[in-house]
């Protein structure tokens, strides 16, 4: 018995001992919080994680598709009557709050502090994008810049900040961000931001917001409804012009005029399609590569089915310069209208290094460089085929292989914010025109100009009228010319809704009347590229079997969501596109979403809404 | 297929007889054998009235001295129902025939850390036996459990040779799933990879009291899975071999006939486009009306064949263009009878101190697909071996060794849909192409679909291992009423998993010279190839001691005991791009050095709990057990780790009362039983869930030339998190009538799950992150089950039949009781809880839908309805759903009722107290189970039957359920033969089915917008198994040497029968969940790898 009462005493022993165990296990394949911050490789690890912020290599040539540069087959999303304040919208925080965490937490001092706040840096850079996204997009919202851990935190509540606020700390982070980031040199591929970034952004938001508060000063979008005070219009363009200096002046990048990656293509197209960022001029890009990071920009654009067909509009179109600096005039001196060739040839080389030009080549299936008009049974819908990022080769098309990278902010729109900054403090000097605008007007292959145009070292001193048309109630010559320069030079990098809200001239985008080439003649075969082979044929009735292949079906003027070629007296036609589209007042500031109204009846909406 | 029995009881009140006064004794010898007339050992036979008895010896013969008068002699043994004899003074020899009693009071119960008296058990438990296995050609335990056992519910996801499932006990245990605790001998496993020869019981403990005694390990139920004990006596060796032929059940009956689908392919594409022609059948096939009509004149004539188009009736010069007669992708896809056998031997024995039982299985299943290479082979392997030693006279010692393997290749399509070839074949198989080219090259369809499959070389194939090591004592003093047991398992698993994804050639033109010009499906990653390797390593330990004694009157019995459990988890995945060759079967010959990929994953759990068990029993009347476990995790913070868990159960042998006197005749037993337990959860939880964790993935990124790896912040930490709760309250009787020929077994239970961890209230959104989660959320459940059966046997020809029918019926549902909700905020999507979306009151399983009662039959009525909705200031009457492109309602268009009157058909606020024309329609749970067990037993002559059954389940179709909307879904979809004449024309306004027109948004949008009209009920009753069975005569077989020869033949899911295959029976009721879970995880239902039906003949040799 003795036994086994030892026996029993022994087991129970041994369930004593196991339950004084803590039954504490921690997990191996996830870090612990503190051991990310506890090394710069950890550090590192989590920084690389803001880049997710930034636009997908699918995205960045798609961002510019709602705007005034020219039609595209659907006009939903979130810039259009479609949307309202019960639609899914962007407005997500959890980026801020994933930088938060970082700032919060990167306090380990057995790093360095040099170390801490180059990292810190980075992350502040990255929560001025995120609040500058916000801002455009829902004006004012409220600052944070501590983590939320209780559900039940009274902060939750907050109502909006004022604009200045947000701009304050925008422009506080990005300062801090250039003070403390260590790199100042051109990344690979210019792929990771440095110091000079937060000097670009701080420019581009600036810029922003300095336009903003004077273009929407009295209408319903008034910064005065949230008293904001600290900030002038002119405080923040001179401190545009300020950030935009500070770049031009570090020498580390340039305007890229050279061959060094050319196949004959262009300098400006180069900055585009090249394989490997031009990183003398690209600040930041998002990376592609045919096999680790593909992008989809010949798809996108060069496919009958994907993609919203995205095209140049006349109008735009017409708004690039003559090569000598003229202004361009769509008809010949007889009054009848230039024919493509004729329109597309001695303009200024951008125009035709964004759309398939006359003279357009690119590979064919075998390899060799061919003439290639525009596609106009499946591509375009206004005769002028975008082509700015797509590489001209024909095995790009079908499926998504493009490895070209794609520049987000480039040194060319620091010469511009320069500019503009200056010429709307009303100090801009011929000096700085001949900078700025005359340096990317040079590249251009312009030579010249006029007073109304401004030449490659004099500003412009009269206001050309074409230009004055496309911006009525601007009279500056100088403002007016900047905006053409600027349109052309940025087409299609997705900075153009963002200038149209600030510049409080959205409707551009409604009123285009999207026409497209000038087309001489319906029912016959027509060599638009004038290069011996028949492009497409025309007609209202049916086509016939033998032009199947290149036989489009117009309308008269009256077919919504379909190509129309409209009679002109002066003979041919001119092609249009018609869609409705629309855009009230209240559209330039997104609606703060219903369910999150609900979720926090603090928050006042946006006017109009 | 019993061939001797041995009387389990032994008899251990040995009785002393009671001579004394006698003055004259005479001698009764006898023999006591069983309906077989095989001998029973051990039987007592006792002079009624007295002490005087004996037993009954190796060759079942007796002998007892009596009184020289007549006398009455009662004979007993356990598992036979007991014989009065009345002997005459005459009479000095006799022989008693004791009927099998298997659902005898002496029936003995596994239950937790022991063994109960089934008379004497509180809880709600339920036992099977081997017969369940027995016979069966299923391939795995899993599957042969399928209803046999009632609350036991277990639903597969499609016919795959070794699927397996989740047990589930009772319905809905939580929102995070609560699956049932299965221990295999007491140790945690997977019943899958379970030799199921091996098997002797499954017992399940349902109530909580029962399942109490494995604490937070067994919430929702326990499954108790016993392998047999070693024989007693001389190695006996059992050979057991069965070979089947197997075939779909359901096979989809669509259009094969080419011309008539492609009709129909642009009926239903113009329809809905309003009259505008496609240029394509989907990607692979081009169209055009001329080509159409082309179909049609060849149809007609019978000229069919392919040619190459010269770039007339719309197609591009050089490419193929087909003119099939019929093609069927299904036909094509599959065997038309797959063979697999198994085999089965064992060999046991004892010589009373050490004793064995060895096993060994083969199972191969040969692969329904249609190609010799690329069919779905399954194999699977078991070993067992199973010793005990009696070391010491009160120390037992046992070993339990069980290995298990299995080996699987699922041939898969490189397209898209993650190679789900059901899905292509709906979405590429069109009948209007054929598998191959002239010249033997696939085609563009065949390559998307049955051709890429048949002859591609993708696959996965998966190899699954166990090795599991049990190895305990026993040890018993004090004439065995103290004991103490202990167990130790090492426990190994291994998962290898490799999967290639090889491009496949194809053609779809041809060159100047004719010839096909070879191509493949573009996807930037071409060849792909990846190796998953997992292992978990777990160890588990028990040790318990145990006191029994009777006490007069008093029965007590109580237990103390200690478990431990730790699990470590790790799995590496490697891939690589670019082959050496397409046949390359190791990731070593791969060539790509751009897309590799490497990553890793670990976790790791510890369980641990102190136990115990307390019985009373008053006179065999009153039945009293408590349980409580102190339980410990990992899962939980520091302050929240340890709980403690109690329940308590009693029982009222009514029938045992002294003032019963209800003629056991009648009545030969009544029992009422109550229990209430309350369980933590710690199982369906993350391992991590209460710390912050940072995972590290590979950024989709190119930073600084590389994809760098990358963190983000972690999400919010819950607050403080402790146990989920499941409370159990459970009322049973258990009634005998006619002498326990008629048994009955029922049981009323409510579960209550309190705490349940989900997302924390709805917070602002620059919050930032996902509300965290606590334990916020209430669920109830309620349900029943009831057990009747009939046991007895008649005499047939002078030879007794032995017959049994045993029916059984459960049911459950479950309500939500608390939520973070406020609004009551419903989704679109019908089924709410499939959604993740619940609100306070909803019932799991619910179907919101809107009523069609019929379908618009004129256009006046359209245009009236649109008047109205005008009126309110709509566009359209239904603006939810496109039945056409531009939302026009044409007559033949489903009619859908405006429930809130409001003028046009809209969602409301989408919010229980505002759901606009939604209502509930249906729930899709499925409600009143059943099952019915006949089984006849006659001069060795056996006959079984097993029929189960849903009573009530409704269905909706989901989303692109191809296999049943056909072209309403997608107008290049598979046509189904049943809608044909079945849809609504002017000339057939009586259709079940509406107008012909693809993307139609009711049918297209699925759950979305589920109705009245199209709900489907899934209730049904199948013949889940059929055998028929012949034992040899015992004296030709043991001529030869052996002890037992029977033959038989088994049937499995030869018959079913359901309300839907009214409609069609192309689709399987038990067959209706999401797509392939192997290969996708999301939606998809309505075809998948089919159920099959096996015809199995058998074998089954005892030596």
């Amino acid at each position: 018995m003795k036994k086994i009462l030892t026996y029993i005493t022994l087991a129970l022993a041994v369930g004593a001992f196991s339950v004084s165990c803590d039954f504490n296990e921690d997990p191996k394949s996830s870090a612990s919080v503190d051991m990310m911050f506890s090394s710069e490789g950890g550090l590192q690890t989590y920084m690389y994680g803001f880049y997710e912020a930034l636009p997908s290599r699918t995205g960045v040539y798609t961002l510019d598709s709602t705007t005034d540069y020219g039609p595209k087959n659907s006009v939903g999303g979130v810039e259009v009557g479609a949307f309202t304040d019960e639609s899914e919208t962007s407005w997500s925080w959890s980026n801020l709050r994933n930088i938060n965490f970082f700032l919060e937490k990167n306090v380990n001092e057995s790093l360095s502090e040099k170390v801490r706040n180059n990292y810190n840096g980075i992350a502040r850079l990255f929560r001025a994008y995120f609040y500058y996204d916000k801002l455009v997009k829902y004006g004012p919202v409220p600052w944070i810049d501590w983590v939320f851990n209780s559900p039940e935190d009274e902060r939750l509540m907050n109502t909006q900040d004022t604009r200045d606020v947000i701009i304050g700390h925008i422009i506080e982070d990005l300062d801090y961000a250039f003070n403390n980031i260590i790199e100042s040199k051109a990344t690979l591929n210019s792929s990771l931001v440095n110091k000079w970034t937060a000097m670009a952004f701080k420019s581009r938001i600036c810029l922003f917001e300095a336009a903003w508060r004077k273009y929407h000063a009295g209408d319903q979008l008034d910064i005065a409804r949230t008293g904001c005070t600290q900030f002038s219009a002119n405080d923040l363009y001179t401190m545009a012009a300020d950030a935009a200096k500070k770049v031009m002046d570090s020498g580390v990048y340039s305007i890229y005029t050279g061959t060094k990656y050319s196949n004959g293509r262009g300098a400006y197209r180069q900055l585009f399609i090249a394989d490997n960022t031009v990183t003398q001029e690209v600040i930041l890009a998002i990376v592609a590569d045919e096999t680790l990071c593909i992008g989809e920009q010949n798809w996108w654009y060069n496919s009958s089915t994907y993609g919203p067909h995205l095209g140049m509009s006349r109008k735009f179109a017409k708004s690039y310069l003559n090569i000598d600096g003229t202004p361009y005039n769509e008809k010949n001196e007889d009054g009848t209208f230039k024919t493509f060739k004729q329109e597309t040839t001695g303009r200024d080389t951008r125009l035709n290094e964004t759309i398939r030009a006359w003279d357009y080549t690119r590979k064919n299936s075998l390899g060799a460089y061919e003439a290639t008009a525009a596609n106009f049974t499946g591509h375009t819908l206004s005769g002028y085929q975008v082509t700015k990022w797509v590489i001209d080769d024909i095995l790009y098309d079908d499926h998504s292989s493009n490895g070209n990278d794609e520049p987000l902010i480039r040194y060319a729109e620091m010469l511009l914010n320069y500019a503009e900054a200056k010429a709307e403090l009303g100090t801009l000097s011929d000096g700085d025109w001949a900078q700025t605008i005359g340096t990317l007007r040079k590249r251009a292959g312009i030579t010249g100009g006029t007073p109304q145009t401004g030449t490659l070292t004099t500003k412009p001193t009269e206001v050309e009228p074409y230009i004055a048309s496309y911006y009525p109630g601007v009279t500056d010559p100088v403002i007016l010319e900047i905006r053409r320069e600027r349109a052309i030079e940025l087409a299609y990098e997705g900075l153009r809704m963002t200038d149209l809200k600030r510049w409080a001239c959205c409707n551009l985008w409604v009123d285009d009347p999207w026409e497209g080439i000038f087309v001489p003649a319906l029912d016959e075969p027509l060599d638009i590229n004038e290069d011996g082979v028949d492009d497409v044929y025309f007609t209202y009735g049916d086509i016939p079997s033998e032009f199947k292949g290149i036989g489009v079906k117009v309308g008269n003027g009256n077919s919504k969501n379909d190509v129309n070629l409209i009679a002109q007296p002066e003979g041919g036609y001119i092609m249009k596109y018609i869609k409705d589209r629309e855009w009230p007042q209240r559209q330039y500031l997104y609606p703060i979403p219903k369910t999150v109204m609900q979720k926090n009846p603090n928050l006042k909406q946006n006017p109009g809404w | 297929m019993r061939f001797f029995k041995l009387c389990a009881l032994t008899l251990s009140l040995l009785l002393m007889a009671e001579f004394g006064a006698l003055a004259q004794t005479r001698t009764i010898s006898g023999k006591v054998v069983d309906s077989g007339k095989a001998p029973v050992v051990g039987a007592a036979v006792i002079q009624e009235g007295t002490r005087n008895g004996n037993t009954t010896g190796v060759n079942g013969e007796f002998s007892i001295n009596v009184p020289a008068q007549d006398v009455i002699l009662e004979v007993s043994c356990l598992g036979y129902q007991t014989e009065r004899v009345n002997v005459p003074a005459s009479q000095g020899t006799i022989v008693v025939v004791l009927k099998d009693d298997s659902f005898s009071l002496t029936e003995t119960v596994v239950v937790g850390y022991g063994t109960q008296k089934k008379v004497n058990l509180t809880g709600a438990v339920e036992q099977v036996t081997s017969e369940v296995f027995e016979g069966r050609a299923a391939t795995n335990v899993t599957q042969m459990l399928e209803g046999a056992v009632p609350n036991l519910n277990i639903t597969l996801a499609d016919g795959k040779p070794g699927r397996t499932a989740a047990f589930n006990v009772r319905g809905t245990g939580s929102i995070n799933g609560g699956s049932a605790l299965v221990l295999i001998d007491g140790v945690e496993g997977d019943p899958s990879m379970l030799n199921p020869n091996d098997i002797e019981t499954v017992s399940v403990l349902k109530d909580a009291a029962a399942a109490a005694i494995y604490g937070a390990r067994a919430p929702y139920g326990v499954v108790l899975i016993t392998t047999k004990e070693a024989s007693q006596g001389k190695p006996q060796i059992n050979y057991t071999a069965n070979f089947s032929i197997e075939a779909p059940q359901n096979k989809p009956d669509v259009v094969t006939d080419g011309y008539i689908w492609a009709e129909h392919f642009y009926k239903a594409y113009s329809t809905y486009n309003e009259g505008a022609k496609p240029s394509g059948i989907n990607k692979t096939q081009q169209f055009s009306l001329a080509w159409l009509e082309e179909y049609k004149r060849r149809h007609d004539s019978g000229n069919f064949g392919t040619i190459i188009s010269d770039g007339s009736m719309g197609t591009t010069k050089g490419r193929y263009v087909y003119f099939p007669e019929e093609v069927d992708y299904f036909a094509a896809l599959y065997k038309d009878i797959v063979p697999s056998m198994n085999h089965n031997i064992s060999i046991s024995g004892s010589d009373g101190k050490f004793d064995y039982y060895l096993s060994g299985r083969y199972h191969h299943f040969d692969g329904l697909f249609n190609s010799d290479k690329q069919t779905d082979r399954y194999n699977s392997y078991n070993l067992r071996a199973k010793m005990g030693y009696q070391a010491l006279p009160w120390l037992k010692i046992t070993n339990n060794l069980d290995y298990g393997f299995n080996k699987y290749y699922n041939p898969i399509t490189y397209s898209e849909g993650s190679g789900v070839v059901y899905r292509n074949i709906a979405d590429e198989g069109h009948p209007s192409e054929p598998l191959l080219n002239p010249d033997g090259t696939l085609t563009y369809s065949g390559v998307y679909s049955t051709a890429d499959l048949i002859y591609g070389q993708s696959g996965i194939n998966t190899v699954n291992e166990v090795l599991k090591n049990t190895t305990g004592f026993v040890a018993q003093w004090l004439d065995n009423t103290l004991r103490l047991k202990g167990d130790f398992t090492y426990r190994k698993t291994t998962y290898e998993r490799t999967k290639k994804e090889a491009r496949t050639p194809y053609a779809k033109s041809v060159d100047a010279d004719g010839n096909s010009i070879i191509e493949y499906i573009k996807d930037p990653a071409g060849n792909k190839f990846s190796e998953t390797n997992t292992w978990r390593r777990y160890i588990a330990t028990n040790i318990y001691t145990e006191y029994e004694n009777t006490f007069g009157k008093h029965y007590v019995k109580g237990m103390v005991g200690w478990n431990y459990e730790n699990s470590n988890n790790k799995e590496v995945y490697a891939s690589n791009t670019d082959f050496l060759t397409p046949d390359i079967e190791n990731l070593n010959l791969t060539l790509g050095t751009d897309n590799k990929s490497t990553t890793s994953s670990w976790s790791a759990y510890q369980f641990g709990g102190a136990f115990f068990r307390f019985n009373y029993i008053f006179d065999e009347r009153y039945l009293l057990e408590f349980n409580g476990r102190y339980d410990g995790s990992s899962r939980f913070p520091a302050n929240h780790r340890w709980a403690f868990f109690p329940s308590v159960s009693a029982g009222w042998r009514v029938s045992q009362e002294p003032w019963w006197h209800v003629s056991p005749a009648f009545i030969s037993n009544l029992k009422l039983r109550a229990s209430y337990g309350s369980l933590g959860n710690a199982n369906g939880l993350g391992n991590y869930q209460y710390k912050q964790t940072m995972s590290v993935s590979t950024s989709g990124r190119l930073l600084n030339g590389v994809k760098q790896r990358y963190t983000t912040a972690p999400g919010a930490l819950p607050d403080d998190l402790t146990w989920e709760t499941a409370t159990t309250y459970d009322v049973g009787v258990d009634v005998g009538f006619f002498n326990s020929r008629l048994t009955v077994t029922a049981d009323s239970y409510l579960r209550k799950t309190v705490n349940m961890i989900v997302a924390g209230p709805t917070v602002p959104d620059v919050f930032g992150a996902s509300s965290p989660k606590g334990n916020y959320a209430d669920m109830s459940t309620r349900g029943f089950e009831v057990s009747v059966a009939w046991h007895d046997d008649i005499d047939l020809g002078g030879k007794p039949l032995t017959y049994s029918v045993k029916a059984s019926l459960h049911d459950y549902y479950s309500i939500i009781d608390k939520y973070n909700n406020a609004n009551k905020d419903l989704v679109n999507n019908a089924n709410q809880s499939l959604a993740g979306n619940y609100y306070e009151g909803m019932r799991i399983g619910e179907l919101w839908g809107f009523t069609s009662n019929g379908l618009w039959q004129t256009q006046a009525e359209v245009d009236a309805a649109i008047a109205g909705a005008k009126a309110a200031g709509q566009k359209y009457y239904n603006p939810l759903m496109q039945t056409s492109k531009s939302y026009t309602i044409y007559p033949g268009d489903i009619k859908f009722e405006d429930l809130n009157g409001n003028g046009y058909i809209d969602r409301g606020k989408n919010q229980v107290g505002d759901p606009g024309d939604r209502r509930i329609i249906g729930n899709e749970d499925p409600r009143f189970l059943y099952s019915f067990n006949l089984s006849l037993d006659w001069n060795g002559i056996w006959a079984n039957a097993f029929f189960q059954g849903v009573g009530k389940q409704d269905w909706f179709p989901s989303n692109e359920a191809s296999m049943f909307w056909g072209q309403y879904n997608r107008p290049y979809n598979n046509l189904p033969k049943w809608h044909l004449g079945n849809y609504w024309t002017e000339d057939n306004p009586d259709a079940y089915l509406p107008r012909y027109a693809g993307y139609y948004a009711p049918f297209y949008k699925g759950t979305n917008n589920a109705s009245t009209r199209y709900l489907q009920s899934v209730a049904y009753c199948r013949l889940k198994n059929v055998q028929l069975g012949y034992r040899l005569p015992k004296n030709w077989v043991e001529s030869v040497g052996m002890k037992g020869v029977s033959v038989y033949f088994s049937g499995e899911n030869l018959f079913t029968w359901s309300p839907l295959y009214k409609l069609t029976k192309d689709i399987n009721v038990s067959n209706i969940g999401t797509s392939d879970p192997d290969l996708t995880t999301g939606s998809g239902d309505a075809y998948n790898y089919p159920m099959l039906k096996t015809y199995t003949f058998g074998i089954n040799i005892t030596f």
